[in-house]
């Protein structure tokens, strides 16, 4: 028996080792370090997909599609020992871009908070932000829309916040100021090339007119063959407005 | 959708009830669709692409989009189908002649 205890220890003690030696490196390279080995699991992963047939590739998706929770905690356990360090910021745009909206540790929205809301990188933790519905990620959101000295920041937060809610019509006020502050103080806003207040305008228009309970907005148009025709044509009937193509 | 809309249509033949479409496609198909598919209502033609005036205006980002409109014109539904269109449409023509 205490042999066996003694073998346990040693080897304990032999795993623990590098890990010890690993932590005098500083937190950037250690961050790194996990990045780049998942990022290696999932380019080997993504050379197998390519190479499988069609009928392996659902069971290799399923079966072999590398789990980043692993290096999500360990990059977390570096962040909250490094709160205010820039690398820990790259570690949180990581952790947010895998997670996919799941849960965040709420000790990561708290250093985000804490240290990092004047960063230009926040404009991307905003955008990953939109569909974390959790109120630690909403009120973080909520800080950064009014607080951050970056502009872009701001107007992101903003939009995250406005996204979180668009379907829930118990919001639909919350909702059109968002979207309004969005139109009036960031027109030049962009994710990936598209312009957000453009876009905005048209959910603001559906926002405040096509609501259940509204009036329908005219629409004026033509057939087909040119024969113009209106929906106020149809007052009077009950209309089933159908939004339709062949496809 | 269309054997859905056919019935629907036939059901509310001669009362104040219509299918108003708007429609996304290339006009000749479009044209064909409407033969192929015994399409009898009224459709707008949105420009032949899914970034017409009339979508764009109302924010559509998916097809079909469905909205009722009661005699009114007020939307009182929205993406309401098959059955639930069905009985969207009938509570409506009921407030129209509640006998």
């Amino acid at each position: 028996m205490k042999l066996e205890l003694l073998f346990v220890t040693v080897a304990a003690a032999i795993l623990v080792l590098p890990a010890k030696l690993c932590a005098t490196d500083d937190p950037s390279s250690r961050i790194q370090a996990f990045i780049e080995a998942h990022e290696k699991k999932l380019s080997a992963f993504g050379e197998k997909m390519q190479s499988a047939s069609r009928e392996e590739q659902r069971a290799i998706y399923q079966n072999e599609y590398p789990d980043p929770t692993a290096a999500a905690f360990a990059i977390t356990e570096i962040v909250k020992a490094n709160p205010e360090d820039a690398a820990s910021l790259d570690g949180i745009v990581w952790i947010l871009r895998y997670s996919r909206g799941g849960n965040i540790d709420p000790e990561i929205i708290a250093v985000l908070e804490e240290h990092h809301l004047n960063k230009e990188k926040m404009v991307e933790v905003a955008a990953s932000l939109m569909r974390v519905p959790t109120p630690e990620a909403r009120a973080l959101l909520k800080k950064a829309s009014e607080k951050s000295e970056i502009k872009d920041v701001r107007g992101m937060a903003i939009y995250a916040l406005a996204m979180g809610i668009e379907r829930d019509t118990s919001k639909s006020e919350e909702y059109t100021a968002l979207i309004e502050r969005l139109i009036n103080d960031h027109q030049d806003l962009e994710i990936r090339g598209r312009n957000i207040a453009k876009s905005a305008e048209g959910k603001l228009f559906a926002a405040k007119n096509l609501g259940i309970g509204k009036q329908a907005p005219e629409i004026v148009g033509k057939d087909v063959d040119g024969n113009e025709m209106k929906l106020s044509d149809y007052l009077g009937k009950v209309v089933v407005i159908d939004f339709w193509g062949d496809w | 959708m269309y054997p859905h809309e056919r019935s629907l249509v036939a059901r509310m033949k001669d009362k104040p009830f219509t299918i108003l479409g708007v429609n996304s496609d290339p006009a000749e198909r479009y044209r064909k669709a409407i033969k192929e598919n015994e399409i009898t209502w009224p459709s707008f033609w949105d420009g032949g692409s899914t970034g017409g005036p009339i979508a764009t205006k109302w924010a559509v980002s998916g097809w079909p989009t469905i909205y009722v409109l009661d005699a009114q014109g007020v939307i009182r539904y929205k993406n309401v189908r098959g059955e639930a269109m069905d009985e969207a449409v009938d509570a409506l023509m009921k407030e129209l002649d509640p006998s």
